[in-house]
């Protein structure tokens, strides 16, 4: 009897069905059962989890009688991580920014760590092992509750092959605000003629805190010595605001809307419009890979005569109703080995936490000046952070929009920030932290 | 007698439940993926829950109508998302269904190499997805791409300058709101939904076939007599081909509209519901409400009221048909 | 018609003739729009930075570079993705065939109490917007563990395949001679021997046409990996281009030449099969 062509499509159809099935299950690899589980969650691009998977692989293969399952969440981490801390279902290591951190401390369900921490250090080594900023950052009421892991401060980049080009001296690590200006307008040009200026110099940063190398080179100051009130309230303040805005409208380096219409600086950077940004090593793997001709420069110094730069870190927290503190905590020490660090190092994507992991970071043959970074770790300061970041930070931003479209002046942003700060209950503030 | 009745009855029975055994797999779904999830639905609207959380008495709170109430009452987002998904639905379904109509009229004709043309008509329906996406996202790009490009190269761009030179009140217009020109297309609030509009009429290919298949069908001696008769060709469209297309176009225009309020990937990936919430559409903040606010409860109730809204332009589409669709057939 | 001299304007094949020159300029015109956002993608695809961003546009890259489509593959882990959708695809497919077959015969050719009444039910559901039963879903599926893996995207398709599936089959049962049935009865054949040894054979393109659409859809499917996926491995090209997106969303040379690679297996099944394509189509109009 001929079989049908349909039967034959079907059987063909189950058989790929079985077959992809098992093929999937090898790609999947489930955990085996024996194991003690953890879970580690954290957000990122694919770099990052590749980042990741080396150094649970390292701990596994170190570890035998732990698996690590990795939770990866591309979108909406914050809101994710609150619910399932909410919930008592968190993972049991999870990836921490420093900025919402003392936030998510205050919810009390990040494990202390400080004793394990300082079971075979005393706090002074514990901190010496870290970058300055870095332990101080996650520290809360004066106990530890996160690790750091890595970070990056700010430096400005640039387009070798656009100065080159325009004949443009690159600029020197000692420059100050008033030769960054001259250097942008040589930048600043009407290359076509046609009366309207098609490259620039700076592209100024959205967010407000990668402005903070010039903010803080004037000497004002956001916040106050121990981080319970506003104090961006004064001349230097002033001076600051009026200097953000000027390089736009003023001195004109820094292109408005009407400018340049494609409005991504980014591109805008690679492609040669303009010249000069400011970013940390994350920016550097996509210039890389579009094989941008690029460098970095140690920020300016100000009128105050010192460089400060900002400084972020992301650290690894435990939870607290974690069953499996312990084993969370070998993987914590784990990744602040130096093995796990050098994984880090070499990604080039963030600075390693680990002050003796640096030699990872440095790669003399890629052409460009990453050790800067690491060399910007003296000067770089805290950023203003509190329990009430995000609060502050949205009113910090509407005033700074406004400035930034030329719709407020510098004068009125500043009343303005201290008068929203009030209003939200941002500042003072009066628990501690 | 009785026996013989008997057997039927044992027949009948038998071949009931060969027939229910056969459909159980749609029955079982029906089951489990429908009514279930559907009564399960109806309770989640009436309580809050991020879903997440195990189910249990400290878990969910009973709200009653709260969330209907804020939804009507309190939620801007809601009435801004519906009217973003309205307009949209109000111009890609008609001009959707003109254009597939005008294509296939177009395809109708006995040309050598037609197929080649409908292949290329019907083809992004069929590559339809987040590739096609990313497409029209490089294509609205207002500086690079090819939209913009075309525009200015053929002069639009230049007109369109000009207009606003010589008519003060258009260009005080688009002044006063910021409207862009030459369109910023998806960065732009007054433009974004335009793009995605013209980006829905590319996968007019779609409705183009069902129709050709229509005009097909349309008895030929019915255009010979209109002709006998002295119509144009023009007007043999609209008297013979339109009104004996009439079922189909009612039947995609409920399809139509029903898709249309369920747009979704091209908000989500190219503008986020940008600019200042333009493209926020219904099923995009229903999304956000369910899987990134996790509220559970309130997006259910959306998802309820999306439901209702479907449901009543179907009715008002179906009733008025007897007034527009013309069946075979039928005494008129 | 009065009788006598007819201008050349108004004979019948002058008409004609114009009418085909306008339909054919048409023809073309509109061709010529369809393609270009093909064309702008490709061109796209294989430029580099520089051109891709070049001030004034390019309608033609100075230099071809084809390795753009290898470097996409091998930034992202395209080969799992593809394998993913095709995992999918082919198990959804084989998951809505045999159940929508099944349920459709049930449909068309038994007797059964309340099949009639079903069937209304059956057809309305078409209409129902999936946004309903989405939530409730995924808390079934979240508390069954399947949050995270494949299975959500596969099962539900072999719980008879979907309404317009069945739809489609019934309609095509219906028209297969009833001879053939009563006479496979009259020797004794079983529902399930006529369903598997005479429907199923006969009902080849049918069943061809549904296979392909079923395909398609659930290869462009996006709402689904999205609400259950979040680890790499088992993530399909619609979440493999959005992951690209997010990372290379600025070079759109990159992101084309990976949106134009996950066209390939589309691009491919439709040539092959475009009559069922096009059948598929025809069939769902004829509802109307």
């Amino acid at each position: 009897m001929n079989v049908s062509g349909t039967k034959i499509g079907l059987t063909v159809l189950v058989v790929l069905c079985l077959a992809m099935s098992v093929v999937h299950r090898a790609i999947v690899q489930p955990p085996e059962c024996d194991t003690i589980e953890i879970r580690l969650s954290f957000w990122g691009s694919y770099e990052e989890w590749s980042m990741w998977k080396e150094i649970v692989d390292g701990f596994e293969a170190e570890n035998p009688d732990i698996t690590v399952t990795i939770m990866y969440t591309p979108g909406n981490y914050d809101d994710k991580i609150r619910l399932l801390l909410a919930a008592d279902a968190a993972p049991d290591v999870m990836l921490l920014q420093d900025e919402p951190f003392p936030r998510y401390a205050s919810y009390g369900k990040l494990a202390d760590v400080t004793d394990w921490a300082y079971a075979s250090r005393t706090a002074q080594e514990w901190d010496a092992l870290f970058w300055p900023t870095a332990a101080q950052s996650f520290r809360y009421k004066g106990r530890v509750y996160g690790v750091p892991i890595w970070g990056g401060n700010v430096l400005v980049y640039y387009n070798r092959k656009m100065f080159r080009e325009m004949g443009v001296e690159p600029p020197s690590d000692d420059w100050t605000f008033d030769e960054f200006v001259a250097k942008g307008k040589e930048l600043t040009r009407d290359t076509d003629g046609d009366g309207r200026f098609d490259t620039f110099g700076f592209a100024l940063p959205g967010w407000w805190v990668y402005f903070m190398p010039w903010t803080y080179g004037f000497g004002a100051r956001y916040l106050n010595d121990d981080f319970t009130d506003w104090a961006f309230t004064d001349d230097k303040a002033l001076e600051a605001t009026r200097f953000y805005q000027d390089l736009r409208f003023k001195d004109r380096i820094s292109p408005t809307m009407h400018d340049l219409p494609n409005t991504d600086e980014s591109v805008m950077f690679m492609t040669g419009r303009i010249g000069m940004s400011v970013s940390g090593p994350w920016n550097s793997p996509p210039l890389k890979t579009a094989g941008i001709d690029f460098d970095v420069v140690h920020v300016p110094t100000g009128p105050v005569g010192k460089r400060f730069t900002r400084v972020t870190w992301d650290a690894v927290c435990i939870f607290d109703k974690s069953p499996h503190k312990e084993e969370a905590w070998r993987f914590v020490e784990y990744c602040i080995g130096y093995e796990a660090q050098a994984v880090v190092g070499r990604y080039i994507r963030s600075v390693p936490a680990l002050r003796a992991a640096s030699d990872a970071f440095m790669d003399p043959d890629n052409g460009w000046n990453e050790e800067k970074f690491i060399e910007a770790m003296d000067y770089s300061t805290l950023q203003p952070i509190t329990i009430n970041w995000e609060k502050m930070s949205d009113v910090i931003a509407a005033e700074y929009e406004l400035l930034l479209l030329n719709k407020q002046s510098p004068e009125d942003t500043i009343r303005n920030m201290a008068e929203g700060m009030r209003r939200d209950e941002v500042f003072p503030i009066t628990n501690g932290s | 007698m009785a026996r013989k009745n008997k057997i039927r009855e044992r027949y009948r029975w038998h071949e009931n439940v060969q027939g229910y055994l056969f459909a159980a797999p749609w029955l079982l779904g029906f089951a489990l993926f429908l009514v279930g999830p559907m009564l399960f639905s109806m309770t989640l609207c009436v309580v809050k829950w991020n879903g997440i959380t195990p189910i249990s008495p400290d878990n969910i709170d009973f709200v009653g109508l709260a969330h209907f109430k804020k939804i009507f009452t309190e939620d801007n987002y809601f009435w801004t998302s519906l009217y973003n998904t309205a307009f949209y639905s109000l111009f890609s379904v008609p001009l959707g269904i003109c254009t597939s109509l005008f294509l296939a009229t177009l395809l109708n004709a006995k040309i050598r190499g037609i197929s080649i043309y409908r292949t290329i008509f019907y083809l992004p329906k069929v590559i339809a997805g987040v590739a096609t996406i990313m497409m029209w996202f490089w294509i609205f790009n207002p500086e690079f791409g090819g939209f913009n490009v075309v525009l200015r190269k053929i002069g639009i761009v230049a007109l369109g300058d000009g207009l606003l030179e010589h008519i003060p009140a258009l260009g005080a217009f688009f002044e006063r709101n910021q409207i862009t020109w030459p369109p910023a297309w998806l960065a732009d609030e007054f433009w974004a939904k335009p793009a995605l509009i013209i980006m829905s009429l590319w996968g007019a290919g779609g409705g183009m076939l069902i129709y050709l298949a229509g005009l097909q069908n349309i008895p030929a001696h019915l255009y010979e007599v209109a002709e006998l008769d002295g119509a144009g060709r023009i007007r043999q469209f609209f008297v013979i081909t339109v009104p004996m297309l009439t079922p189909t176009i009612f039947f995609n225009l409920i399809m139509s509209i029903i898709g249309s309020f369920q747009v979704f990937a091209q908000s989500f990936l190219m503008t986020d519901g940008g600019p200042n919430n333009a493209t926020l559409f219904y099923v995009l903040y229903l999304f956000r409400k369910a899987f990134q606010q996790f509220e559970m409860g309130y997006a259910s109730a959306l998802a309820w009221i999306l439901f209702a809204i479907i449901m009543a332009l179907t009715m008002v589409v179906l009733k008025s048909s007897k007034l527009w669709v013309y069946y075979e057939g039928e005494k008129r | 018609m009065s009788a006598g001299h007819v201008s050349f304007w108004q004979r019948r094949s002058t008409q004609d003739r114009v009418w085909k020159i306008l339909t054919i300029s048409l023809l073309c015109l509109l061709a010529l729009v369809f393609v270009a956002p093909f064309y702008w993608s490709l061109i796209a695809s294989v430029s580099d930075l520089d051109g891709v961003y070049a001030s004034p546009p390019r309608f033609w890259p100075e230099k071809l570079h084809l390795d753009n489509y290898p470097r996409a593959m091998t930034v992202l882990p395209f080969h799992i993705f593809v394998f993913n959708s095709f995992y999918v695809c082919i198990c959804c497919v084989t998951g809505q065939v045999l159940s929508a077959c099944l349920v459709a015969y049930a449909f068309a050719r038994m007797r059964w109490a309340g099949r009639d009444v079903w069937f209304v039910i059956m057809l309305s559901t078409m209409m129902l917007p999936k946004q309903v039963t989405m939530i409730p879903h995924y808390i079934i599926f979240l508390n069954l563990g399947w949050v995270n893996t494949l299975k959500p995207l596969i099962v539900p398709s072999f719980f008879g395949g979907g309404a317009f599936f069945i739809f489609l089959m019934r309609q095509f049962f219906k028209t297969i001679p009833l001879e053939l049935e009563e006479a496979a009865r009259l020797d004794g054949c079983s529902n399930f021997r006529i369903f598997w040894d005479i429907m199923l054979p006969l009902s080849a393109p049918a069943v061809a046409t549904i296979s392909v659409m079923s395909f398609i859809a659930h290869w462009q499917d996006f709402m689904g990996p999205l609400i259950y996926l979040s680890s790499f491995e088992k993530y399909t090209v619609s979440m493999g281009l959005r992951m690209f997106q997010s990372i290379y969303g600025s070079f759109p040379h990159y992101m084309l030449a990976a949106s134009n690679i996950t066209l390939i297996p589309v691009l491919i099944l439709f040539f092959l099969a475009q009559k069922y394509f096009v059948q598929g189509i025809v069939l769902t109009g004829m509802k109307g």
